[in-house]
């Protein structure tokens, strides 16, 4: 043993650290949101899991390593595990249900617009939920989380061509199945 | 690139700039193309958005936990804090001198009871041809406040892992030395100066080389390792100019403490090397 001396450094978390967390808040919940959101049927579940990402965020901040990923990858590996333990819990994947949609509809919206908005969000989560479990990770995180797709491929392991070869195949299956004509 | 290929890296490229917010224009023929990239367009507009309401909830929600959690750290700092302070360091040896002196003195008899409270008086008459051995000072054991043991008790804080590049050298080689130094504490750790002193001594415990002090401060995060290196040029004895002489030389790491107290470091314990005949 040898001992050394070594300025103890603060056991507290500084005001910068408080700011740090904020920015980074305000700058990723959107994006957990709706990445969550793709992934579950209904708002509630959507806001419950959303927190319970950030609270494990912040509990494990002191462990983040800028080095290794960007905050918003790592946040999203957070959102991508804690979407996997709420299926474990519930046992299934949740069916759609119209009502559930609803709530993902903004108050502000007018009632026409809000209704035409809402059946189409059903149609579009109805279609997500039938594709490959890597598509609707695929596209979660795309349009979702906002990631890269090198960002995407790292998490996944694949290669950034094979995430934007998927990314156009899916969006292209997806508009066919929704029946738009452009 | 085939066509498909060159239709996908377009595609992505324009999702990209759509979810950056920025305006985009289509003016590919490719209908096909272009009702994949409206659609994108579309599935972005029906993302949904996190209420203001609950966006702020969540957020004074997750301030008020750092602050509690920052409250918890300064309470079951106080006593560390309490014992760093330089004035409690100067009391705690202080006592210890007095302690120690007190126990040399009892040592040496001066509050031994002589019958009659008269230090001067003679011992008293034993009867001729008895002896009685007088009695002596009761030995009182005595401690000592050691200054330098560190209040975090024997938990490691600092690993110092040291490593040179062979592990023996001929004579008159450069020795490279990589020091890692990883924060095994839950605090962040300030470490002064910044590289650390690096010392080499031979087998008898001589310094032959001591690297010199860094000017820098550094914050290592609870888990975070960070490394630097050192050279020894030409194994030169900074002692007498010369050649350091073949045998063991060992690495110790050391550096210059700051006001606050001290932190124990564990340095491995393979941290010598040969220099060869």
């Amino acid at each position: 043993m040898l001992f050394g001396f070594i300025n103890r450094g603060t056991n507290k978390i500084t005001q910068s650290t408080a700011d740090t967390f904020a920015d980074l808040y305000e700058q990723n919940v959107s994006k957990v949101l709706r990445y969550i959101s793709y992934r579950v049927s209904d708002l509630d579940t959507a806001e419950d899991l959303t927190s319970v990402v950030f609270e494990k965020a912040l509990s494990k901040f002191g462990n983040f390593n800028r080095e290794r990923a960007s905050f918003s990858t790592w946040i999203l590996s957070i959102a991508r595990n804690a979407v996997t333990d709420h299926y474990r819990a519930v046992g299934k994947e949740q069916n759609f249900q119209q009502d559930s949609i609803k709530n993902f509809i903004p108050e502000s919206m007018s009632p026409d617009d809000g209704i035409v908005k809402e059946e189409e969000l059903h149609r579009l989560k109805a279609l997500i939920t039938g594709l490959s479990s890597q598509e609707q990770e695929i596209i979660a995180m795309k349009f979702g989380g906002e990631l890269t797709n090198r960002e995407i491929a790292k998490t996944l392991g694949l290669s950034d061509s094979n995430v934007g070869i998927i990314i156009y195949r899916t969006v292209r299956k997806l508009r066919d199945s929704f029946g738009v004509t452009l | 690139m085939s066509r498909e290929n060159k239709e996908d890296k377009l595609f992505n490229e324009i999702v990209d700039r759509i979810l950056a917010g920025e305006p985009v224009k289509i003016d590919s023929s490719n209908t096909d193309l272009n009702s994949a990239i409206e659609f994108a367009k579309k599935i972005k507009d029906l993302s949904p958005s996190p209420s203001l309401s609950f966006k702020a909830n969540l957020k004074t929600r997750l301030l008020q936990e750092l602050h509690n959690k920052d409250a918890k750290a300064e309470q079951s700092g106080w006593f560390q804090r309490a014992f760093s302070h330089r004035l409690a360091w100067q009391l705690g040896t202080t006592m210890a001198i007095i302690l120690v002196a007190l126990g040399v003195t009892w040592r040496a008899g001066v509050f031994q009871p002589t019958g009659k409270n008269d230090l001067t008086s003679a011992p008293p008459k034993i009867a001729s041809g008895v002896t009685e051995p007088v009695p002596g000072p009761t030995i009182m054991a005595t401690t000592t406040t050691a200054g330098l043991t560190s209040f975090s008790g024997s938990q490691t804080i600092i690993q110092v892992n040291t490593a040179t590049d062979k592990p023996d050298y001929i004579s008159g080689e450069t020795v490279n030395i990589d020091v890692s130094l990883t924060n095994e504490s839950s605090s962040t750790m300030e470490i002064q100066p910044y590289p650390l002193v690096v010392t080499v001594t031979d087998a008898n415990g001589q310094i032959v080389y001591t690297s010199d002090p860094g000017s820098n401060i550094i914050s290592l995060l609870p888990g975070q390792t960070t490394d630097f290196k050192v050279s020894w040029e030409k194994q030169i004895n900074t002692n007498n100019n010369k050649k350091a002489a073949p045998g063991t030389y060992y690495l110790t790491i050391g550096s210059i403490t700051g006001d606050s107290g001290r932190t124990q470091m564990n340095q491995n314990s393979t941290s010598s090397f040969e220099i060869l005949p």
